[in-house]
């Protein structure tokens, strides 16, 4: 699903400089990433979501280079293939819960909007226990409320593969359960890949495998 | 770009704004409007009260405000202005190069203005009949169309003037009146006014009166004491009639001499180019009376109105500008607010035209509504802008 061959990326003027030789990740495999702070883990996400691109080395997603696809098609595959969640939920506080969660459909010119996508999100909402909530706005929800409608929004569109980053860091250890078992259970039913940083590494046992990023980076500076 | 999410993203945003917007909106629209307002409201009033002057002539009366006079030739407004007498008309007709019409407009019937006149000033305003005949006696009148629709009037209808104080118990009785024709609307102040005789203005000012005979008024009615075979002096029981009718009208009568009774003012017609200059001649050295031309007041008029207009929007520029630059700075915090959900709208999928025109959107919204109640108002004030000259004149 994911392959990453000899990648390195710099941000400008910074001394970070993230290299790794080798990864890939099977289809529906679930991983955690884990590593402390600083160590390059959201940006390996954002360059498998292709929002960077790496200096060097390859990225390939459902067999599909990164590098090679141009800014409005890699945001179209990024859209159609991949979910993503983030900490910070990025729930709009104008919108509704139903509308924060097709969200997508509306901003995007590469998804359409249609009566199927409004019955995927209602049952998605009644498996995540948040159907009751959903013409409530983001603020009159609690705090695991509005990660579940995060997730929802994430997995609308039934995407191939989910990129979650620390998506249970701001939830205490009975949401942080619940929440990845809500992410794991949803994308077993889509059959979707699941990347996921955390700093719990309690929470690496129900993954396939967990992910070292730091040493990763070492084995790509021996 | 997504056209559909886009306005569905920007009216979802300016809906659950609506406090901030709804501001916005009401300090842009008040922006476009009153400037505009300003303009159109003394434009109108120019086209309507220049149109008016620019078709009378000359205007006779005396000594005073000009524009005042003006005012109440023309408009029936400043009933207060002094009085010319009658007897003035007569010397205008014996120059025998101008007529004259007499005006009367002092008092009200309904809210109305009663104006005392010849059927001259018919002919002279080109007012039509729409129904009933012209005045023929005292007693009667002829109004407006305004008067008619306002008042729910029509020929044989009755009006009654009114008192000019309740505590004045020396004269000014209500008189009632028999509308006896409905003028066809004219656009002008003669929609809404009640002709009648000068005559009858005077009745109804107290200056002649109608009651029973003296030498068949009963006993209680006279002042014994100066009972004599030749006179009979009536005392404050004698009825006085307060309508003219066919039976009572012979008894109407005016005490002293009818050519120094009251006018408000005199349109003067001069017959010729040259005649105007003889009678505006003949007019200069009077201390008592003055000879206007209302079009040159007006012209005096507006010149005052028009620089104040410009002062006036200049400010309102000033203001308005001061408005729009406040506008644009909520807008660019608006936009600081929300960088941060443009950046996840961005990982949602939205391009950089999506993000650009949502931006836009909010103060296209406020730009576009402001403009629209701007031109609603517009259309508002065009319709009550009669009313509002009209309050304007007094």
């Amino acid at each position: 699903m994911i392959r990453c061959d000899k990648i390195r990326f710099a941000y400008p003027n910074a001394a970070f400089d993230l290299r790794i030789d080798s990864l890939e990740v099977r289809k529906s495999e679930t991983i955690a990433v884990v590593g402390p702070s600083g160590c390059g883990k959201t940006t390996l996400l954002n360059l498998i979501a292709g929002n960077l691109l790496p200096q060097t080395g390859t990225i390939s997603v459902a067999d599909v280079e990164i590098g090679s696809l141009k800014l409005g098609e890699r945001q179209k595959f990024r859209i159609q293939k991949i979910g993503m969640i983030s900490q910070s939920f990025d729930l709009l506080d104008y919108l509704t819960v139903r509308e924060n969660i097709t969200l997508p459909y509306r901003v995007s010119g590469a998804l359409k909007m249609n009566r199927a996508v409004k019955k995927v999100c209602e049952a998605m909402a009644e498996r995540t226990g948040i159907v009751q909530h959903l013409e409530k706005l983001p603020a009159q929800l609690s705090t695991g409320e509005r990660q579940r409608v995060a997730v929802c929004r994430g997995l609308v569109n039934q995407p191939e593969l989910i990129l979650a980053d620390e998506p249970t860091g701001n939830l205490d250890s009975e949401n942080q359960d619940r929440i990845i078992s809500l992410l794991l259970e949803e994308a077993s039913r889509i059959g979707a890949t699941v990347m996921m940083i955390t700093h719990e590494r309690v929470l690496c046992d129900r993954f396939d495998r967990s992910l070292d990023l730091l040493a990763l980076r070492r084995e790509a500076s021996k | 770009m997504n056209w559909s999410g886009l306005v569905f993203l920007g009216f979802r945003y300016v809906e659950r704004n609506r406090g901030k917007v709804v501001l916005l909106i009401a300090a842009f629209t008040l922006v476009w409007l009153l400037p505009l307002s300003i303009g159109l409201v003394v434009k109108r009033a120019e086209t309507e009260l220049r149109s008016r002057a620019i078709d009378t002539p000359l205007l006779l009366g005396h000594t005073g405000s000009a524009l005042e006079l003006t005012f109440n030739g023309l408009y029936f407004t400043k009933p207060g202005v002094t009085t010319l007498p009658f007897r003035v008309v007569e010397d205008v007709f014996d120059m025998e190069i101008a007529e004259a019409i007499p005006l009367y407009a002092r008092f009200l019937a309904s809210g109305h203005r009663i104006v005392g006149t010849s059927l001259d000033y018919f002919k002279f305003r080109g007012l039509e009949l729409a129904e009933g005949r012209a005045l023929l006696r005292l007693g009667e009148c002829v109004i407006g169309a305004g008067v008619a629709v306002s008042e729910g009037l029509g020929e044989g209808d009755y009006l009654i003037s009114s008192p000019e104080t309740f505590f004045d118990l020396a004269g000014v009785y209500p008189l009632k009146m028999q509308v006896v024709g409905v003028l066809a609307p004219a656009d002008t102040p003669d929609d809404n006014a009640v002709f009648v005789d000068p005559k009858t203005a005077w009745i109804i000012e107290g200056l002649g009166h109608g009651h029973v005979d003296a030498k068949d008024a009963p006993a209680e009615q006279r002042l014994a004491a100066l009972d004599n075979s030749e006179s009979v002096n009536l005392n404050a029981a004698v009825v006085y009639y307060n309508e003219i009718t066919e039976e009572n009208a012979t008894s109407f009568h005016f005490h002293g001499d009818t050519e120094d009774y009251p006018l408000t003012a005199v349109i003067v017609l001069p017959d010729s180019v040259k005649s105007r200059a003889i009678i505006k001649g003949r007019y200069a050295p009077n201390e008592q009376l003055q000879l206007i031309s209302p079009e040159e007041e007006m012209d005096e008029l507006f010149d005052t109105v028009f620089n104040v207009q410009t002062l006036v929007v200049w400010l309102l520029g000033l203001v308005g500008a001061a408005t729009l630059l406040i506008g644009g700075l909520v807008f660019l915090l608006s936009y600081r607010l929300r960088c941060e959900e443009f950046s996840h709208l961005r990982r949602l999928g939205a391009d950089v035209w999506t993000l650009r025109a949502l931006v836009a959107f909010e103060a296209g919204f406020v730009i576009a509504f402001s403009l629209l109640l701007s031109g609603v108002g517009l259309l508002v004030i065009d319709q009550i802008a009669p009313v509002l000259i009209g309050s304007l004149l007094g």
